[in-house]
């Protein structure tokens, strides 16, 4: 009987995770992009217990320059931009991800079934995404929060029920994929229910592509605030940069500190985070990546 | 001492067009029935088309099928729902051929083994890694290596993984899907060595499914010869091998490369590419390609019969035709 | 030797490295020789990893640098070294001198054109004929290849034809030119076994006598069925070769042994008991981790000392050596 000679293993490569990350860390554009948006978390999370509590109140002389006074100057009412734009930053960002994470149930629980049960079901829930995707989204956003309350919740549902036909797309046919694998057919030898093997088995495997994809929805859903806001179509009681740009758009040509910071703000953050999505999507590809 | 019965099982595929289920119907699988035995092996042996990995797959209900009866005890495993099914996926299991898609990628070694035994509600976590400590001793590996994902592994060795996942539940059953057609010859070698060993241990029934016929001759007792869905022979592996019936069999064994320079190449040439199921001839299936076909053949089918003792076929001319050595 | 004449094909001392992303260098072909002489087909035979299908590009000079580099040797064809040779003189010798079959059809035929546009190109571009004249040839040659209706063919697309049909497309489109050496990456790995007694004979038929071929296969049935002589590889290096008969019914390398003993062939298969199939033990080193010396001592059951240097090539005889002390003791 041949003795089993000790298996040769090459010494284990560094885990998945890491080669990711040391991937992404050489990404210059993607690393600084991390490090700005960290800032801006930051400022978010703690800046409004540092500045004035409420960004509403007057606080000053209407339309003052950025001075010592006001560091980046006041808005037509009186208020402090910086202010405005420390707490704007806490609510763009609360009310992109909670948009997002309603995308994400929405998109990939359709795009998870599509996939997996196929057939009838796959053609009907396909249908309704192309449905979905062929409405103008903002259109439909406007209307959903001129129709009800413009509650700040009501914003959240409105974006997040008008953004998830790309993320089912893609989840479906990341689903269909690796449905085809042995492994899945493995995974039913051994008993598993339909949805043990949806969300144990398939999801896990799907999910470099898609958390590039969610990355991006968030800047996208970002912009969406920024867009209704602008429009007016928001809660007026919160305050967001879509919120300062829209008050003061008459005063663009007069006081341009009004409008520009929060423009800006909303820029630097929406580019940072495409540069991490893009950065997330070569780290998980490395083989796509030209040398 | 039958440990599973399949009767008539046949597997049909719709084509789908548009919204409609069924366009044409690819019959995949028909009317085959076998019996596995404890401690023994059959193998299921034709080329791609012939329905080989269906039936294997349909046997334990990971494709449906649309008629016949697979019986584990007394129970038919195609009519069995809920608890039941479950309880009978514990004891027919499967080795897959890709050995790099079969495994989960995001899963460790030690994860894989566990899965089945997770799933299926055995033991404790700590009962189940001792399991999975002992199953990777037993397949040549160590509990080292538990803790390594699969693409640390080479392919033989992520078919010993394979192997290890499909026996953690301890089945009475093994189906091997051409579970060492993508290795290397030599790590074949180990595997196959590995596979008869567990089974003089363990003494489960396996059924051997494979396009290699050297290899299935190595490995079975039985041997099922299919084509185009149906079975064309079955005898046990010595007397088909040494003397096949069926001239499909004979023509598979003759094109077979062999390294006897002394043999003289007396092949029986087949016209024609393997037929696919979507278009199966009339009468017997195997007759636009047969060398010895006569008008009858393309009239009616033959039925598998028992020519000789144990050795059935499926030919009008069966034991009265002279074959080239 | 014994032939006065010069072989068709002389690889001498080939060595070629790639170089991986982490930075390591490996060397896939160590120092390799062979010759194929005229009408004669060699067999290259080994296992995955073993540097076959690395041979069988660097002859055709499609081992792309910066990753892929050779670092010595020489190539000669006729009287032409091609190591030699730039891009643009080795496109005219493609296609033309030396044509290539691949393993697997599907991928190596474009999905977009019909068959018969496929051959024909290859008629246009080298041979300058007009597209009513290449498609005349490319008819006749799909008749050569007893391809049933050959008229209807000529318009199909890649994905309507069998696996068995597209490689005897790929047959034509490298035979198209009489080339003077074909070189056959595993041909029929993909096919079913009938398919692949049908395309094997087609081969013997239709080379032009005088043209040589390489066949590289995992199988020694193919080997001993089509090929002449043969060499074996493993890690890289050649370790063996010699006539066909020498090899086969005598091998002198314990890797060529072992490899031998531990396949069932159809007509030995019955008499291994079950579980008792010789076997090689251990696993193929990886390419980055290779061991000192002889590539093949660890997992040989009668390494010696020596082994942990490289042994030579010891010659036993016209056109037969081996790479292993054990020969090189015993002599």
């Amino acid at each position: 009987m041949p003795v089993e000679t000790p298996l040769q293993i090459a010494p284990p490569p560094e885990r998945p995770w890491r080669t990711t990350w040391r991937v992404f860390a050489a990404n210059r554009p993607a690393l600084g992009a991390l490090i700005v948006l960290i800032g801006i978390i930051l400022a978010g999370l703690f800046g409004p217990y540092i500045v004035a509590p409420n960004p509403f109140e007057m606080v000053n002389v209407p339309l003052l320059p950025p001075s010592e006074e006001a560091l980046l100057g006041t808005d037509f009412l009186g208020r402090d931009v910086f202010t405005a734009l420390v707490h704007g930053a806490r609510t763009t960002l609360l009310i992109g991800i909670a948009a997002t994470l309603l995308t994400m149930v929405i998109g990939i629980g359709i795009g998870a079934f599509a996939g997996y049960f196929g057939g009838f079901v796959d053609d009907t829930l396909m249908r309704v995404t192309e449905f979905f995707l062929v409405l103008p989204n903002l259109v439909f956003a406007m209307i959903l929060t001129t129709l009800f309350s413009p509650s700040i919740w009501m914003v959240v549902f409105a974006i997040g029920v008008v953004n998830w036909c790309p993320l089912a797309r893609l989840t479906r046919a990341e689903f269909v994929r690796i449905k085809g694998q042995e492994f899945v057919l493995a995974a039913r030898a051994a008993g598993a229910s339909d949805m043990r093997i949806n969300l144990r088995t398939i999801l896990p495997n799907a999910m470099p592509p898609l958390i590039v994809s969610i990355t991006l929805l968030i800047g996208v859903c970002i912009l969406f605030e920024a867009a209704l806001s602008f429009l007016g179509l928001t809660d007026p009681d919160v305050m967001t940069w879509g919120l300062m740009i829209g008050a003061s758009r008459d005063y663009f040509w007069d006081a341009a500190w009004t409008v520009s910071y929060p423009g800006l703000a909303i820029l630097i953050t929406v580019l940072c985070i495409a540069l991490i999505g893009d950065g997330l999507n070569d780290a998980f590809n490395p083989k796509l990546r030209k040398r | 001492m039958t440990v599973l019965s399949v009767r008539n099982l046949s597997v049909e595929f719709g084509i789908r067009r548009g919204l409609f289920r069924k366009g044409r119907v690819v019959r995949a699988v028909q009317d085959v029935s076998f019996d596995l035995i404890p401690g023994t092996t059959l193998g299921l042996v034709g080329e791609s088309g012939c329905g080989k990995s269906t039936t294997g797959l349909a046997a334990m209900r990971l494709i449906d099928a649309h008629a016949g009866k697979v019986l584990f005890g007394d129970r038919d495993i195609l009519k069995l729902q809920g608890a039941d099914l479950r309880q009978m996926r514990s004891k027919i299991q499967i080795v897959f051929q890709d050995p790099f898609s079969s495994l989960n990628p995001r899963l460790t070694a030690a994860g894989i083994i566990a899965e089945p035994l997770e799933i299926l509600g055995v033991g404790t976590p700590g009962t189940r890694r001792a399991r999975v400590d002992e199953l990777l001793m037993q397949v040549g590996l160590s509990p080292e290596h538990g803790g390594l994902f699969p693409h640390q592994f080479s392919g033989g060795q992520r078919q010993r993984l394979g192997i290890a996942r499909a026996l953690a539940p301890d089945p009475e059953i093994l189906i091997c899907d051409e579970a060492v057609s993508a290795l290397d010859v030599a790590i074949q070698a180990q595997v196959l060595n590995l596979l008869a060993r567990l089974q003089a241990n363990r003494g489960f029934a396996m059924l051997f499914i494979s396009h290699d016929l050297s290899v299935v001759r190595h490995v079975s007792d039985e041997v099922i010869v299919m084509y185009l869905g149906r079975i064309v022979e079955r005898a046990n592996a010595k007397t088909l091998f040494d003397a096949p019936l069926h001239p499909y069999t004979m023509a598979l064994m003759s094109a077979i490369p062999s390294r006897d320079l002394d043999r003289p190449s007396t092949r029986i040439r087949l016209q024609g590419d393997v037929a696919s199921p979507i278009n199966v001839p009339s009468g017997c299936a195997f007759h636009n390609r047969c060398p010895f076909a006569q008008a009858r053949c393309s009239k009616e089918r033959p039925e598998l019969e028992q020519i000789r003792d144990g050795h059935y076929a499926a030919c009008h001319f069966a034991g009265r035709i002279e074959r080239p050595l | 030797m014994a032939a006065a004449e010069s072989p068709m094909l002389e690889v001498h001392g080939l060595t070629v490295t790639f170089d991986l992303q982490e930075g390591d260098r490996i060397t896939v072909l160590n120092e390799v020789s062979l010759t194929v002489g005229f009408g004669e087909t060699l067999g290259v035979i080994g296992e995955s990893g073993c540097g076959k299908s690395t041979l069988a590009l660097a002859i055709m000079r499609l081992v792309k640098p910066p990753t892929g580099r050779i670092q010595s040797g020489t190539i000669r064809l006729g009287d032409e070294d091609l190591v030699m040779l730039n891009e643009a003189q080795m496109r005219q010798r493609r296609g033309v001198d030396l044509g290539m079959i691949f393993q697997e059809p599907l991928t190596s035929l474009n999905p977009v054109y019909t068959v018969g546009e496929q051959i024909a190109e290859v008629l246009r571009r080298h041979k300058g004929l007009t597209r009513a004249e290449a498609s005349a040839r490319a008819l006749d040659m799909l008749r050569q290849l007893k391809l049933p209706d050959p008229e209807d063919k000529l318009h199909a697309f890649p994905h309507e034809l069998s696996g068995g049909m597209r490689q005897r497309v790929m047959i034509a489109m490298a035979l198209i030119c009489s080339p003077k050496l074909l070189i056959a990456d595993e041909p029929t790995t993909a096919l079913d076994v009938t398919v692949q007694a049908q395309i094997f004979d087609l081969l013997k038929e239709i080379r032009p006598a005088s043209s040589a071929m390489i066949l590289i296969t995992h199988d020694f049935g193919a080997v001993a069925e089509m090929a002449d002589r043969v060499v074996v590889m493993y890690a890289g290096h050649c370790i063996e070769r010699g006539t066909v008969r020498e090899v086969v019914t005598s091998p002198a390398h314990p890797y060529t042994q072992g490899l031998l003993a531990c396949v069932p062939d159809i007509t030995n298969a019955g008499t291994y008991a079950r579980g008792t199939l010789p076997e090689v033990a251990g696993t193929v080193p990886s390419l980055t981790n290779l061991p000192e010396g002889c590539p093949f001592s660890p997992r040989c059951d009668r390494a010696i000392e020596k082994c942990t240097t490289m042994p030579p090539d010891v010659p036993l005889g016209a056109g037969r050596s081996v790479k292993c002390w054990l020969a090189e003791v015993n002599r």
